[in-house]
């Protein structure tokens, strides 16, 4: 079967949140620059900007090793609020070349062009692009262009930053092939370590594997590994509006310091089941799942989950199994970070439900209702539960 | 440790106590049994850390000491053995179990028993006993009822009460519920929820013996059934006030002979809908029909002759919660009283059996309009 012949641009914008700061601070220009807050604190990095990369620096490293790498750098804290503004105008000038625009993350999208543009067109409207958000927002970014989501992602990082780059299967096969198998995206570190065991070390030999040998390792994700290492991907640009529905929903947290107190891990617990059936409320989901995830100081770390009878955005409920799942796998050793999730969303009212004998459980509806409409009116700080708050005698 | 018995009763022992084993557990402790011998009894101890059950029986000790085995396997083994004298002995780490005087030979490495978790102290408990008999009648007319919504904690158990003149066990889902009374007389107090897993494992071991002797704490229950005591986490939280929701009088009553009405509602409910169960009840002068139509599968139509009077009532019922009220009755006929096709129906039975009260209150469902 021939598949419909394709362009799809990846749009990933260079380090983002360090390059937004700087066009709105001329000291920053030019220099090392960490997004992520004072280094003597805890916390990772957001983003540090090229100059910071160049010593070793990077995304999601502990602050206190990038001060180590690079103690000239500046720190600064991080406002979400500019970057997420910043995105809506970098994506408000992409949909001006095509509407099947699908946002991936706050500074990357996947852009599918009109059914059978060439490659090359796709490269010129990429330029376009370039110039309009260097010229509106003085912000660069690196594009790829190629005939599938999977190629355009890996296409854009061939060139950083301020890169345009076209990658067709047979340019995959001659830059990728010959390279070990974690610089496929979507291939981490265990995965590489899983594949090696296998005795595959590069893409190629990743790209050639029987695919059962794969899905004995893997599972089904093995056969989605030989794809990717063939450069080969069908899932289609989901434009925002027809948003896919989401899967998951949750809420983690990297604690000040490594924690191993009992009752300040389930305070923190409490606070983030809270956000979680709030959003699921805000968004009008309810989930089938929790999810709770543990890292350790060592940074080992382990979700755990359960699913329940029926389904729910109860803050309350979702404490309540969180709570079990925590204390059931916490072997009472420190913690680097504790989170909260709920899966297998559905979206919307549930069906009408069967009449119920007791009243008890709509007058906590109801004030569940009445909290909710006090948060969406004067912030989420307005109320908490007695339990969230530190026993402080002085 | 040192000791022998029959295969036939290490077996029962290890199956008494295998059903606390949980089926995984992220503690590899709780898949052992703690064995004991000592005083001429084998005791076997096995927990979830919810539920713990500790069963004694006299066995030929030559050896007194206590080891942790892997409750699993030497279930398997012994259930595989031939019914013989079964000898078992530890030597350091490993255990060696063998019949017919070493014919079979199998040894297993064992876990510290210093590892097992220790089993609730009960030194301030309440004490008393109840007739066993009509406990286990009131378990199987009520245990049905309990929910499995992991978000109502409390309903996931059987509230038990007690007071000088009865006492009740009460279950319920949120749209059904049942209630058993016994009348006595009772020397104690309670209101505790306590989980089903607890009560099933009381049914289990309840032949022959008269005596269920009762032990509470504020957090913890222990039932003793001859040499077996069962340990039970109880569920916290406030049991819904189930009392206001019976209704005090019926517009409606209906009697119906049970077994023609169960079978009626069976045979009905094959072609409800999978996931309501609804069926459509109506009350005639002299009758009840049972009616079924669903959507892309089929319909169906039943009469059953009935003593009912009055005007024509058509309710929904989610056609498992009748079924789950007829099976756990034993009268012959049962009364249900109505108010309106809205409001929650109650069914009793034709006749209580001396000194007992059953009542089961189940909500209607909406019929289509």
């Amino acid at each position: 079967m021939e598949m419909a012949r394709r362009c799809i641009l990846h749009i990933d914008m260079d380090a983002f949140f360090a390059a937004v700061e700087a066009t709105m601070n001329e000291r920053y220009k030019g220099k090392p620059l960490i997004v992520g807050g004072d280094p003597s604190r805890r916390g990772v990095v957001s983003t540090a900007s090229y100059e910071a990369r160049r010593f070793g620096v990077r995304s999601g490293m502990s602050l206190a090793e990038a001060y180590y790498r690079c103690p000239q750098a500046i720190f600064i804290e991080g406002n979400p609020h500019k970057y997420v503004y910043i995105s809506g105008q970098v994506l408000r000038i992409v949909k001006t070349k095509s509407p099947r625009v699908e946002p991936y993350s706050i500074d990357e999208a996947f852009i599918e062009m009109d059914g059978g543009m060439a490659l090359e067109e796709g490269m010129e409207t990429g330029r376009e692009i370039k110039d309009e958000i260097r010229a509106q927002l003085s912000l660069t970014c690196s594009i790829g262009v190629a005939p599938n989501r999977y190629l355009a992602k890996m296409a854009s990082g061939v060139k950083k930053p301020d890169g345009l780059t076209m990658l067709d299967a047979d340019s995959f096969r001659r830059l990728f092939w010959t390279k070990p198998t974690d610089t496929l995206f979507g291939v981490g570190e265990k995965t590489a370590a899983a594949l090696r065991t296998l005795g595959i070390e590069t893409v190629r030999e990743l790209a050639v594997c029987p695919v059962n040998r794969l899905r004995a390792a893997f599972g089904v994700n093995g056969e989605a590994l030989k794809q990717i290492a063939n450069g080969i991907d069908c899932s289609p640009v989901t434009p925002y509006y027809e948003e896919a529905p989401q899967k998951s929903l949750g809420h983690e947290i990297t604690l000040d310091h490594d924690e191993e107190d009992r009752e300040s891990l389930l305070r923190t617990l409490l606070s983030l089941c809270e956000e979680v059936g709030r959003d699921l409320r805000k968004e009008d989901y309810r989930g089938r799942i929790v999810v709770v995830k543990i890292r350790f100081s060592d940074f080992k770390t382990i979700t755990r989950q359960r699913a329940l009878n029926g389904l729910t955005n109860d803050s309350e409920g979702i404490f309540r199994i969180a709570r079990e799942l925590f204390l059931g796998n916490w072997p009472g050793t420190p913690l680097r970070l504790i989170g909260v999730s709920a899966a297998e969303l559905v979206h919307g009212e549930p069906k009408e439900e069967e009449p119920a004998l007791f009243e008890t459980e709509d007058r906590r509806k109801i004030a569940v209702r009445a909290v909710d409409a006090l948060k969406d009116r004067f912030g989420e700080s307005i109320l908490c539960k007695a339990a969230q708050m530190r026993y402080d005698p002085a | 440790m040192k000791f022998s018995m029959m295969q036939g009763d290490l077996l029962e022992s290890l199956q008494v106590a295998a059903n606390a084993v949980p089926q995984k557990s992220t503690l590899p402790i709780l898949s052992h049994f703690l064995v004991e011998a000592r005083d001429g009894k084998l005791t076997l101890t096995a927990t979830d850390l919810d539920l713990s059950i500790l069963t004694t029986r006299s066995a030929d000790v030559e050896k007194e000491g206590r080891i942790a085995i892997p409750a699993r396997k030497l279930l398997e083994m012994v259930r595989e053995f031939p019914s013989e004298r079964v000898d078992v002995s530890v030597d350091g780490s490993i255990v060696t179990i063998s019949f017919g005087k070493g014919i079979g030979r199998f040894h297993l490495v064992t876990a510290d028993p210093q590892d097992f978790p220790q089993i609730p102290k009960f030194e301030a408990g309440k004490r008393f006993t109840l007739p066993l008999v009509q406990f286990e009648r009131a378990v199987e007319r009520t245990i049905y009822a309990v929910s499995a919504d992991d978000m109502r904690p409390e309903m996931n158990g059987v509230l038990f009460q007690l007071n000088k003149e009865r006492f009740s066990l009460v279950a319920t889902n949120g749209h059904r519920l049942s209630r058993m009374s016994v009348s006595g007389k009772f020397d104690a107090e309670a209101d505790i929820i306590v989980p089903p897993k607890a009560l099933n494992q009381v049914l289990r071991l309840a032949g022959g013996i008269e005596d269920l002797r009762v032990t509470m704490s504020k957090q913890y229950v222990l039932f003793e059934v001859g040499g077996t005591r069962i340990y039970s986490r109880l569920i916290e939280g406030a049991f819904p006030n189930y009392e206001q929701v019976i209704p005090k009088e019926s517009k409606r009553r209906v009697t119906v002979n049970r077994q023609d009405f169960a079978a009626a509602v069976r045979r009905v409910a094959i072609l409800a809908d999978s996931i309501t169960h609804q069926v459509k009840v109506t009350l005639q002068p002299k009758e009840i029909q049972i009616d079924v139509d669903t959507a892309g599968v089929g319909g169906g139509h039943e009469t059953v002759a009935a003593d009912s009077e009055g005007e024509r009532l058509d309710i929904g019922f989610n056609a498992v919660y009748l079924q789950d009220i007829l099976r756990s009755l034993d009268s012959d006929t049962i009364v249900i009283a109505f108010n309106t096709a809205t409001s929650a129906a109650v069914v009793t039975p034709g006749m209580n059996a001396e000194g007992e009260d059953v009542l089961c209150l189940v909500m209607p469902l909406r019929l289509p309009e």
